[in-house]
């Protein structure tokens, strides 16, 4: 079920209905698992498609099941439910093993498997008791977190499940539908743009320029073009999706975690990623990075080293990351690129602390300069490690190293040069303008109803226009 | 206030934008209703509308002749100009610009829904070829591949996806005339934005063009201009060739799919009593002879057409010959406005023993 359907909204409309009606108890869990299924049954068209991801669920519940008994298992639970998620994504790494021998459904199994070592963790150190099982399922199906998260705890979907926790009073339902027109306004219009950019530029990129043969100022103003057409793409796409989960779940009376602050105003790439896609890296912060951070430390005896293993840690962390994106050989790559972006960041802060002194640093680190150019860095950092997740595979293969490492090098200090020039009038168009909202998100009146029609209908006509909107990004992750 | 109460207050709202829009917008589509010559098409009700919201005009009893290919049939083989060939049957041009073959499947698939099936007997289709028509690309070769026609179809909300290459309507035949007027209202904004949309592109190619200089110095003929292009000159034949030869991709590449795919088509019309005409349309003589597909192409298709002849209701014409560079062709595939009755007798030399049989 695309999120621009018809069917969507109609089937939103039902959910928030039932949701706001149906009171606390077993019909509720039931309802909520009605709907929950009836979303997931939409993604296939046979139920055989089902069975491997069902068995999954099941696999999964089991190893927690067991972990609650026996403590010590923990690790070979953790090994087994990754390796299950491995095998059933069929990572290139393992392509010599069998597969099943019939087209069966992916979507949301990494979110999936995020929920299950989220329970399968907390269930083993005591943390939180054995779910039930219609609440499990309830977890790890919701229809509106099923495809790419955000991810949440499932202490607080438990408790937003049981009762809404959002009034359904003019304030709540306003903020709640402005989120989601605005989400449907990235994906049906500036993302219709973004990808009608993104083929023509590609066309030019592999086609006219020769991006794999040639290294001239046309094949890098071109690829630093497409690069950041990605990256916005990627975000308008992912972002507005967002928006309209959450939106919907407030009108439903859930509170989702949000998923983007702001990541154009990351302060360097560290920060970034407390901006991007936030509850992915907290739950990497929260199951990987402690546990490593909290391993090492415990074998260190220095307190100097403690920042490096942080910088070891952060490597670790954003290297898995990365090959959690795809499949194929490619991620390696984009894992390690993270990483080594990550872990530079961290020891650039360590050494530069250690330099200046903690009262300068934090001195420089106010300077508009400085933020800008950190900001600049990451950002262009970001967007050309990113090609990883978009590139052909032809024409990686046709590029040799010396030619890519320098054709990043260039765009990097190009798109360094565009994201500083343009961060610096996007602060200066703030300060002497005084933006204000011309359209109030509040009020119950007709008049405010009228104006979410006229946008409601703009959105209907634009829709029609741009014929169907790109395919969610995140749904191949 | 209740959730229920503010999707009341919203879903009035809309449905009086809505009835506003449709008010707007009847008065722009209300001329088009019943029309079927594609030659008519603006951006308003473009061919692609056309044959999706008018073919039901095909269902009346009587003998019809429905033309099909891509723009040369379009300009060249007027209804007006062939009708008088033809007494008593009514001549349609339901050409698609641009359309290959497998699109012209898909025409014949939503004219044949529209016709009912005792009225099949009555139809001639005569689709006009040439190499352009077999393009060996992505959309020949995926059978899922959207062509604009299909898009067209999803576009308007008034079919849905099957998981097969055709779409499926969303309401019965009954209902889709009244779900057909309820989409006036965005096709009139979509034409707005294509309006708008012609004045931006054309600005942003220059901006293009001005900071990345094209490296040939080959004249791009001005579209629009058609009527006074200079086909002679060496600079639009060297356009015009590369042109069709970058369309056309690697000449050792291109396969039979789309052949394969017309083989289907016959074999399917044939199936339902209606006839085929397949007419191999002209080229100038210099387009024949520099295009290293053209010889091919007359290879592949006789070597079909040898295949099919033996598919009752199938029948061939060539129209190659007895054209003039000058005096036919106003560019490398088009008539020249004044050259289409010319073009309409040799059409009707090759229609008539056909449809007398």
């Amino acid at each position: 079920m695309k999120f621009d359907s018809l069917q969507f909204v109609v089937f939103s409309l039902i959910a928030i209905t039932l949701l706001r009606t149906v009171p606390p108890g077993r019909l509720r869990d039931t309802v909520i698992l009605s709907l929950n299924l009836f979303f997931l049954s939409s993604f296939a068209s046979t139920p055989l498609q089902f069975v491997p991801l069902i068995l999954f669920v099941v696999f999964g519940y089991g190893i927690i099941l067991l972990a609650s008994r026996v403590g010590s298992v923990i690790g070979i639970a953790l090994l087994l439910v990754v390796a299950a998620f491995v095998w059933l994504k069929h990572y290139s790494a393992i392509a010599f093993l069998p597969t099943l021998p019939f087209p069966y459904l992916v979507v949301g199994l990494s979110y999936i498997l995020f929920r299950i070592i989220h329970l399968l963790v907390d269930v083993a150190q005591g943390a939180m008791r054995v779910p039930r099982l219609v609440d499990y399922l309830n977890y790890v199906f919701f229809f509106l977190t099923f495809v790419s998260g955000p991810i949440q705890r499932f202490q607080d979907f438990v408790a937003q499940a049981a009762k809404p926790q959002i009034k359904c009073d003019a304030l709540h339902i306003n903020l709640a539908v402005e989120r989601v027109i605005l989400g449907y306004f990235m994906i049906i219009v500036v993302c219709s743009f973004t990808s009608y950019f993104n083929a023509r530029l590609a066309l030019h990129l592999y086609h006219y320029h020769a991006f794999a043969s040639a290294l001239n100022i046309e094949t890098i103003v071109f690829y630093a073009a497409i690069s950041t057409i990605q990256l916005i793409h990627l975000y308008i796409n992912f972002a507005g999706y967002m928006h309209i989960c959450i939106g919907i779940g407030y009108l439903a009376g859930f509170i989702l975690p949000e998923n983007f602050d702001k990541p154009y105003k990351a302060k360097n790439f560290l920060d970034f990623w407390s901006r991007w896609h936030i509850t992915l890296s907290e739950w990497f912060k929260f199951y990987l990075f402690n546990p490593i951070l909290k391993a090492m430390s415990a074998r260190s005896n220095t307190a100097q080293i403690v920042p490096y293993l942080g910088a070891v840690a952060f490597f670790a962390t954003f290297f898995v990351m990365g090959i959690w994106h795809g499949t194929n050989i490619i991620f390696v790559f984009y894992g390690l690129a993270l990483a080594s972006g990550v872990t530079f960041n961290k020891l650039w802060q360590i050494q530069i602390n250690k330099w200046l002194g903690k009262t300068e640093y934090k001195r420089l680190s106010l300077q508009p300069w400085y933020v800008l150019l950190s900001r600049a860095s990451t950002l262009s950092f970001f967007t050309i490690i990113l090609t990883c997740t978009w590139i052909d595979p032809e024409q990686v293969e046709q590029l040799t190293i010396l030619r890519g490492i320098m054709l990043g090098i260039a765009t990097f200090f190009i798109l360094l040069i565009l994201f500083a020039l343009t961060a610096w009038a996007v602060n200066w168009a703030c300060r002497i303008a005084n933006w204000r909202r011309v359209i109030s998100t509040t009020g119950n009146g007709w008049r405010y109803s009228a104006v979410v029609a006229l946008k409601l209908f703009v959105l209907v006509n634009l829709s029609y226009i741009l014929g169907s909107s790109p395919e969610f990004v995140y749904k191949a992750f | 206030m209740s959730f229920a109460l503010y999707i009341a207050r919203i879903t009035a709202f809309l449905i009086g934008l809505f009835l506003l829009e449709f008010c707007a917008s009847y008065p722009l589509f209300r001329d088009y209703q019943g029309v079927l010559d594609t030659y008519a098409a603006n951006s308003y009700f473009t061919e692609r509308r056309m044959v999706i919201y008018n073919r039901e005009v095909l269902s009346h009893a009587g003998k019809k002749i429905v033309l099909l290919g891509a723009s040369n049939v379009i300009d060249a083989l007027r209804p007006n100009e062939l009708a008088p060939f033809f007494p008593g049957v009514k001549v349609y041009n339901m050409g698609l610009s641009g359309s290959q073959v497998k699109e012209t499947g898909e025409e014949i698939k939503l004219i044949l829904d529209a016709v009912p099936p005792e009225y099949h007997k009555d139809l001639t289709f005569v689709l006009g070829v040439w190499y352009g028509s077999f393009e060996d690309n992505a959309l020949a070769r995926t059978a899922t591949a959207r062509t604009e026609l299909t898009k067209e179809m999803l576009n308007s909300g008034l079919y849905r996806e099957n998981g097969t290459h055709m779409p499926t309507p969303r309401f019965s035949k009954e209902i889709m005339r009244y779900a057909k007027l309820a989409t006036y209202p965005f096709m009139m904004t979509s034409a707005g934005y294509n309006r708008i949309m012609g004045q931006v592109v054309p600005l942003y190619n220059k901006a293009k063009d001005f900071i990345f200089p094209r490296q040939d110095n080959i004249v791009i003929v001005n579209p629009e201009a058609r009527a006074d292009a200079n086909t002679s000159s060496a600079e639009y034949r060297d356009w015009a060739m590369n042109h069709w030869n970058e369309e056309m991709g690697p000449v050792q590449d291109w396969n039979n799919n789309s052949f394969n795919q017309l083989f289907a088509i016959v074999k399917s019309v044939s199936s339902t009593g209606a006839k085929f005409i397949l007419i191999d349309m002209p080229l100038p003589s210099w387009h024949r002879e520099r295009s290293p597909y053209d010889r091919i192409y007359q290879e592949r298709l006789h070597s079909y057409v040898e295949q099919m002849s033996s598919i009752p209701g199938f029948s061939y014409g060539d129209m190659r010959q007895n054209f003039n560079d000058s005096d036919d062709f106003q560019d490398s595939t088009h008539p020249r406005p004044k050259a289409t009755r010319h073009w309409a007798d040799r059409a009707a030399q090759l229609i008539l023993p056909e449809l007398a049989k």
